[in-house]
């Protein structure tokens, strides 16, 4: 078939039909069609069914997903052999049961239409056989002979063993090969900080339930960290008071553009990304002087540079509360700030007390770590040389994300043979001889470790359905492995460890392989300080700061339509990135959201939409990587620039001096939310501690229903409702893209997110209080709030939207004829209509996306949340069958279980002991616009926050 | 009283007939071009109707949270103008205002013909408008039935009852009218036509009593309808939580509005067929004056509802309320449409203070323009104007219309104006019964 | 013998005094045709009152209870349902479509209940064959009657002339008649 999306511009889905598919027999077909030898799993068709697969029933298997090659373990729900959702795994150390959007969005790449669907050679058609036998064959793999002299391997960084023991094997046939990791630099600065402070190239893994005071130096706390999940919901689990008595966690941030962790900050402090490791010095210094050690080299070498200017109120604030804090108190240093910068975060946190019980340190289970196999330069410099016959690029894209000054394009040209595995065609399988579809890690075999060393399992769903392989199958098929099956080399590898692999299989996570050290590593203060770099004070110039994309990361995940339309959590952009500007510095240039700019670095300037975001840095402006997509695509579809010419492989994050100029004509820049100002309404309420304790019942009117004439007429029980703790909500948007994958949530594309149609049946609303220039943010998800007295419901001439007796609002799709009355009507405006047909256009592949329990939405009918009524019934039918009541907890929504700070809670409120009602009763719950009379059944709990006495903010 | 036409002349009954059913008999030159033009002007409608309905309201410029746009406007503006016919006809009639008897077939006419603009858009308005009769109540096997306290509902049994009564109602007025149409036609064909469509009336002083009577029953039934019909209308907006909807002052200050919009279309009708086919003696300067003063009173109703509301708004303790009439009308995205509105409604029409004004069909003919686009842009600023920023500001967006929407609108304003030249053409839009009726009371004093 | 006469006159008043004589000279079924309405021919016919107003209102409370009705069973017996947690017998929402509902029953009645009573629709009546009737719909005013008299109706004649008729002949309104 070829049907293309007119929304998307996807290219024709293929000759994969969801039928076929679904004949268990498929999966055999599958094999078949993809790799052109027969499976090598024996696999049992539907016709007579396996024993432990019950049609209908879904299936959950443990397997891992990797964040920057750390591994983070998952839960997949399957249908008959269809991998359909992903939750996280509680076991792992990493997850704790949630996940972020990226992990929630695997399925949409799994299933991802546009992947690579077979080997080509130069273009053409090819087969795995006959790239395995080219490797072997003397004329077409002349290092083979020479020990692998002109062999160049590139790979992403990895923690798997498997992976370990491939390359082991690799080096061991041709030693001299070379291989090389195309780390970012990021990953590098970060342990090469580690090895100054240490001596050893550490990880260091951050316990904040222990932590009273953060400093966080440009820090993620809630984005897609390796354990960016343990931490935030160890961190705002203490935010969460429960009365005007109870403490709460003081946030100090730094950073440049407006993050997460600067919108949940109670100071937040804005400088240019080259000023940042100026004023962590100064901080630095403060402590020391309240520590009283002026002598040490650290604190001369501090002091000498902290004397020339004088110091914000921010500084002497922070510093005072960290130290006041000791023990209690942990800085948090971003993975884009130099190693000096790093070095000093250790420094501090052994100045302060915090290793041991907050801060706890491990050998990085990276796979040669801090090697000088992770920087690229010198294998760039022997492409240069004419020293690389054949250049093996696996998994990685270095063809875009390798910065301009790489000469990526020239420099692959020098090598005989480039071959790229890669589950698209991109910009470097372009450049590539051989180009290998790579297996997704949901079709592969294999294990990934994570940052404190737990060690888990990747156990594939399914067989790959274009026939992809994995890095260490190919490098197998490289040096011609005796053992060639992954999973038999992991079960070697892992008995070899003394695993019981039928175990670890199963359960996912081996348990007890966790290699933190307990005890306090000694920092080398005086490393640290001769490790300082020294920085001219920058001139009045404009900065350049480049950042991954907060959603689509350094552009690995652009492909994927559900990340492309998931609203950035602070900008709210779709489809496309921006160059975001400072207040005053977009009027300085006199530039509106969506004016066309130039930003230019000597000859070199790429053209961006302007984008006025409040509370950014002046001195400025912020980029993200991710867009400017050369390969057809659909990541080429949002548009934007691609920054590599700018960037320089020394300092890919900071481009200074750069110039920036309005020029003629406008960008396309798609936000979902345009009004920032609340207007005073009950929405997204906060208060700080202070006020709350001088009027503890401040949300109490906000929380109590106003007077009606109807009639009471929900009764009996259950009665379901639902709490969402905004002081817990970091706004990570992972419940966004869960609630899309369970309930068939369709793509709109960019044409139809910029006419306001997207259908996100969760999305988060963001508000900015305070100034431009120091706006206070406030992040509110808003979904159907199953009123009891539903203005939606009395509208509708149809009965197409009506009350359940369990308090559910329910949506009646194939009763609705669309007069979208229902919507006007709703106050919320959560109800999402289709405005097109989103499903007859949807490519074959992406069907199998689908999650059978949920209806799949025609054309012109409205849609909604609906508490996820499809878990709720499976679970009540379960709980007949085994004639049990349902216990609290049991039910939960899609949303509630992947919020990696449990910030959203759902249950029966007509149980007083349910969790939700004791939410409902706090003394933070109100009711988002209950004067409207609505009865919302989901209640809010008020965001509390803890500003110190100075800087106001 | 004076009689409709200037009595002296004592034109002969067979003369004066003639002169009735000229327009049919002898069309006015370049009508057929005009009803070629407006033809194939209909078209762009049809053309759209389908594209809409194949792939779906998305070719509109609707978004949310502006749900509801260009075609529940044009809805309420074509009701509205459906308003004037019965008015005239229904309400002048038990009033006994004689000089209706030359308006009011041509505004009945234009009252059906406006309906059928108007029915056409809730319907077309559908997500899915195959199942448009899920509205109405019949066994269905789903054993579902319509929920009747959704003013949408209300809205079918409106606007169905309002068409069916006004066609009733033009259809017996017509009766005597084919006949004498029937006993002067030339051809046979003509002869065969009106004779069906006047049913075989004979004039028997019998049947002219019950003709009366009927008419006038109808017209007593008519007369609460008009009123119901748009008071249900803005219903569908008053029964909403909407700020800027919900009030209760919505069912008179719509009513008002909707007879505004129809007189003003009267006249847009009127003016120019009473210069093209020289019925200065049936349509005098006194049908002009009477006109404009009910257009002007009509006017100052309107204009003291935007007041009224206004008021009540920024009065209220309800903040969602205030800050509509307060911020969003008079200064948000969509100003300028409220103080054009406010300019075509208010202002303008208050030039008809003037006795010459009035009595001027060319200022008329200005100012009724006038009002027809102001009374569409207060339609716009009521439907989008509210929705865009109800509660939640983060749900706050703009709405723009996209073409095809441009083409709905376009569309049925050539499909009103064909269908009207038709009637034009072919049915004497001139009462020739009552006209007689009035000629003779005028010279014979009882 | 009993014979029917028509008469046609060029005026109201004629029209009017011709109909007052007939009825002296003892003419039945007197009947007139008209360009229009005319209060005073119908005063001098002496019709009874219309029954349509009544015909009207009683179809119109039919049509109330009926809707009514409908609403009633249908949101409340067969098949009610919690919307909006408003109650199902929610008065005040039934009141526009029974009062609509009531106003087309009412209507359809009045205008179904003129034709009967005109007896319409009727394409042809023998009275069509009469030559000259068709100005009775643009300036002529007939009258016709029954009258058992002489065998040339003499008597008729003469006061048809003295009303000034412009014509009175007997006439054959049997059907088929031509």
């Amino acid at each position: 078939m070829n049907d293309t999306d007119p929304h998307l511009g996807l290219v024709p889905s293929t000759s994969l039909t969801r039928r076929r598919f679904l004949l268990g027999s498929s999966l055999v077909a599958l094999g078949a069609e993809a790799c052109s030898k027969p499976p090598r799993d024996d696999l049992i068709p539907y016709v007579q069914r396996p024993r432990d697969v019950i049609p209908g029933a879904a299936t959950f298997y443990a397997t891992t997903a990797t964040r920057d090659a750390y591994g983070f373990g998952l839960l997949v729900e399957s249908h008959e052999g269809r991998p359909t959702k992903i939750e996280g795994h509680p076991e792992h150390p990493a997850s704790l049961g949630a996940t972020g959007p990226r992990e929630q969005a695997a399925i949409y790449s799994l299933y991802d239409p546009e992947r690579a669907k077979a080997v080509r050679r130069r273009g053409a058609a090819s087969s795995w056989s006959a790239f395995e036998f080219a490797m072997r064959a003397k004329e077409s793999a002349p290092w083979s002979a020479r020990g692998g002299e002109g062999l160049a391997v590139l790979l992403e960084p990895s923690t798997s063993l498997v992976a370990e023991a491939r390359l082991d094997a690799l080096r061991e046939r041709f030693p001299e090969a070379r291989v090389h990791f195309h780390a970012e630099r990021s990953a590098i600065d970060r342990l090469e900080g580690a090895r100054l402070a240490f001596g050893e190239p550490f990880d260091a893994v951050y316990s904040l339930d222990g932590a009273d005071v953060v400093l966080s130096l440009d820090a993620d706390l809630s984005g897609g960290g390796a354990m960016a999940v343990p931490m935030a919901r160890a961190f705002f689990a203490k935010r969460r008071v429960e009365s005007p008595r109870d403490g709460l966690p003081r946030l100090y941030a730094v950073e440049t553009a407006l993050g997460l962790t600067g919108a949940a900050a109670d100071h937040r402090l804005a400088v240019p990304p080259g000023e940042l490791p100026r004023v962590a010095r100064s901080i630095a210094n403060a402590i020391l002087a309240a520590l009283g050690d002026r002598t040490s080299p650290l604190a001369a070498a501090l002091a000498a540079e902290a004397s020339r200017e004088s110091e914000p109120a921010f500084v002497r604030a922070a510093a005072r509360d960290l130290v006041q804090a000791r023990g209690r108190a942990v800085v948090l240093v971003g993975d884009r700030q130099p190693p000096d910068v790093h070095a000093l975060g250790h420094a501090l946190n052994a100045l302060l007390g915090a290793f041991d019980h907050v801060v706890r340190v491990t050998r990085s289970p990276i796979l040669e770590a801090g090697a000088p196999s992770h920087d690229v330069r010198p294998l760039l410099a022997a492409l240069d040389a004419g020293a690389i016959d054949t250049l093996c690029v696996l998994g990685s894209n270095p063809g875009y994300s390798l910065p301009g000054d790489a000469r990526v394009r020239e420099r692959f040209g020098r090598a005989r043979e480039v071959i790229h595995l890669g589950e698209h065609a991109d910009e470097t399988s372009a450049l590539a001889s051989w180009q290998l579809p790579a297996a997704h890690f949901l079709e592969a075999w294999g294990d990934a470790r994570a940052m404190d060393g737990t060690s888990s399992v990747v156990q594939p769903l399914v067989v790959p359905l274009w026939g992809g392989r994995t890095v260490a199958e190919v490098l197998a098929a490289l040096h011609g492995a005796a053992v060639r099956d992954s999973r038999r080399l992991l079960r070697d590898v892992f008995e070899r460890r003394n695993v019981d692999f039928e175990d670890a299989v199963a359960r996912g996570v081996v348990p007890h392989t966790d290699t933190l050290r307990p005890r306090a590593p000694s920092v080398d203060l005086a490393a640290v300080a001769a490790g300082l770099v020294a920085r001219p004070s920058s001139p009045p110039t404009v900065t350049l700061a480049v950042a991954p994309h907060p959603v689509l990361h350094d552009g690995d995940l652009a492909n994927n339509a559900w990340l492309q339309e998931m609203p950035e959590p602070v900008t709210k952009l779709v489809w496309g990135h921006a160059l975001l500007v400072g207040p005053s510095t977009a009027a300085s240039l006199g530039v509106r959201d969506g004016d066309a700019v130039e930003v230019a670095s000597g000859e070199r300037a790429v053209r961006l939409a302007a984008f006025v975001q409040p509370g950014h840095a002046e001195g400025a402006v912020t980029a993200w990587l991710g867009h400017g997509r050369r390969a057809p695509s659909l990541a080429a579809s949002a548009g934007g620039a691609d920054l590599a010419a700018l960037r320089r492989l020394d300092a890919p994050w900071i481009v200074e001096p750069v110039t920036v100029r309005k020029i003629a004509g406008k960008e396309r820049v798609i936000v979902t939310q345009t009004s920032a100002d609340q207007h005073g309404r009950v929405a997204a309420l906060r208060s700080t501690l202070d006020a709350w304790r001088a009027d503890p019942a401040a949300f109490r009117q906000a929380n109590e229903d106003p007077a009606s004439i109807l009639p009471e007429r929900l009764s009996g029980s259950p009665q379901w409702g639902m709490a969402i703790d905004l002081a817990a909500c970091t706004g990570c948007s992972a419940c966004v893209v869960a609630c899309q994958a369970e309930n068939n949530v369709p793509v709109v594309g960019p044409a139809d997110s910029a006419l306001f149609r997207t259908m996100h049946w969760l999305r988060i609303d963001r508000y900015y209080g305070g100034t431009p220039a120091e706006p206070e943010v406030d992040l509110q998800p808003m979904l159907c709030q199953h009123c009891e007295k539903a203005p939606c419901e009395y509208v509708c001439p149809v009965n197409a939207t009506v009350h359940s007796p369990d308090g559910l609002n329910e949506m009646v799709y194939n009763r609705c004829v669309g007069t979208r009355y229902c919507s006007n009507n709703c106050p919320y405006k959560v109800r999402r209509f289709n405005f097109y047909s989103h499903d007859d256009d949807l490519p074959e592949s992406l069907r199998m996306a689908m999650n059978p329990g949920v209806t799949v939405r025609a054309r012109g009918v409205m849609e909604k949340c609906t508490y996820c009524v499809q878990r709720i019934r499976r679970t009540e039918i379960d709980a007949r069958v085994a004639r049990r009541a349902l216990r609290d907890g049991e039910i939960r929504t899609a949303c509630e279980q992947v919020c990696p700070t449990e910030a959203i809670v759902f249950g029966d409120v007509s149980d007083p002991r349910s969790r939700v009602s004791e939410l409902h009763r706090s003394p933070r719950a109100y009711a988002a616009l209950g004067d409207v009379g609505t009865r919302p059944r989901t209640r809010y709990l008020a965001r509390i926050t803890n500003p110190g006495p100075e800087p106001s903010r | 009283m004076t009689p409709a036409m200037p009595a002296s002349e004592g034109l002969e009954l067979d003369a004066l007939s003639d002169r009735l059913l000229a327009p049919v008999f002898r069309p006015a030159r370049g009508l057929g071009w005009l009803l070629l033009a407006t033809g194939a002007g209909s078209l762009t409608l049809f053309v759209a109707v389908a594209y809409t309905v194949l792939v779906g309201i998305g070719a509109w410029g609707n978004d949310i949270p502006v749900a509801w746009a260009f075609a529940i406007v044009n809805f309420v503006w074509w009701i509205g103008i459906g308003h004037a016919g019965t008015f005239i006809s229904a309400i002048l009639l038990l009033l006994e205002q004689p000089w209706r008897t030359s308006l009011n077939r041509i505004a009945e006419g234009m009252t059906l013909f406006a309906l059928v603009q108007a029915g056409l858009m809730p319907l077309l308005h559908l997500g899915r408008p195959w199942f448009f009769y899920w509205l109405v109540p019949y066994p269905a096997t789903m054993r579902l039935w319509p929920q009747f306290m959704s003013s949408l509902t209300w809205d079918v049994a409106a606007v169905s009852t309002y068409t069916i009564v006004s066609i009733l109602f033009w259809y017996l007025g017509l009766v005597p009218d084919l006949a004498v149409a029937r006993d002067r036609a030339r051809t046979l064909v003509a002869r065969r036509a009106y004779g069906v469509f006047a049913l075989g009336w004979r004039g028997s002083a019998t049947q002219h009593r019950h003709h009366r009577v009927a008419q006038m029953l109808l017209a007593g039934l008519a007369t609460p309808l008009v009123l119901s019909v748009h008071s249900i209308v803005s219903m569908d907006f008053a029964i909403a939580k909407l700020p800027g909807w919900h009030s209760t002052i919505f069912p008179p200050y719509f009513v008002a509005g909707a007879i505004f919009s129809g007189f003003a279309m009267v006249l847009t009708l009127v003016l120019p067929l009473r210069r093209a086919y020289r019925l200065h003696a049936f349509i005098g300067p006194r049908h002009l004056d009477a006109m404009a003063k009910m257009l002007l009173c009509v006017g100052l109703i309107v204009a003291y509802s935007y007041a009224a509301e206004a008021f009540v708004a920024l009065r209220t303790p309800d903040p969602y309320e205030h800050e509509m009439a307060a911020v969003t009308r008079p200064r948000g995205p969509y100003a300028p449409l409220y103080w054009l509105m406010l300019a075509c409604n208010v202002l303008v029409p208050q030039i008809l203070w003037s006795a010459r004004a009035r009595r001027s069909p060319l200022v008329l003919w200005v100012v009724a323009l006038f009002v027809q686009i102001g009374m569409w842009t207060e339609r716009f600023v009521v439907v989008v104007t509210s929705q865009h920023r109800d509660f939640l500001p983060s749900s706050w967006e703009t709405y723009r219309p996209s073409l095809v929407d441009g083409a709905i609108l376009f569309g049925t304003l050539c499909f009103f104006s064909f269908l009207f030249l038709l009637m034009v053409r072919f049915v004497p839009f001139l009462p020739i019964a009552e006209q007689k009726e009035l000629v003779h009371d005028a010279h014979v004093p009882l | 013998m009993t014979r029917t006469y028509l008469c046609e006159f060029g005026s109201v008043a004629d029209c009017e005094r011709g109909i007052v004589a007939f009825r002296d000279l003892g003419a039945r079924n007197l009947e007139a045709y008209l360009p229009f309405r005319s209060p005073r021919i119908e005063a001098a016919l002496a019709g009874k009152r219309s029954p349509l107003p009544l015909w009207t209102l009683l179809s119109g409370i039919v049509g109330a209870l009926a809707a009514y009705g409908i609403l009633y069973f249908t949101q409340n017996v067969d098949y009610p349902l919690d919307v909006g947690g408003r109650p199902t017998h929610a008065v005040a929402a039934y009141v526009p479509i029974t009062f609509e509902t009531t106003m087309l029953f009412a209507s359809v009645a009045a205008f179904a209940g003129a034709l009967v009573l005109c007896g319409l629709p009727r394409l042809h009546h023998p009275i069509f064959t009469v030559p000259g009737f068709e100005r009775a719909s643009v300036d002529r005013f007939f009258v016709t009657f029954e009258h058992d008299g002489t065998e040339h109706g003499e008597p008729i004649v003469a006061v048809a002339t003295e009303c000034g008729a412009l014509r009175a002949v007997p006439v054959n309104l049997e059907e088929g008649a031509s």
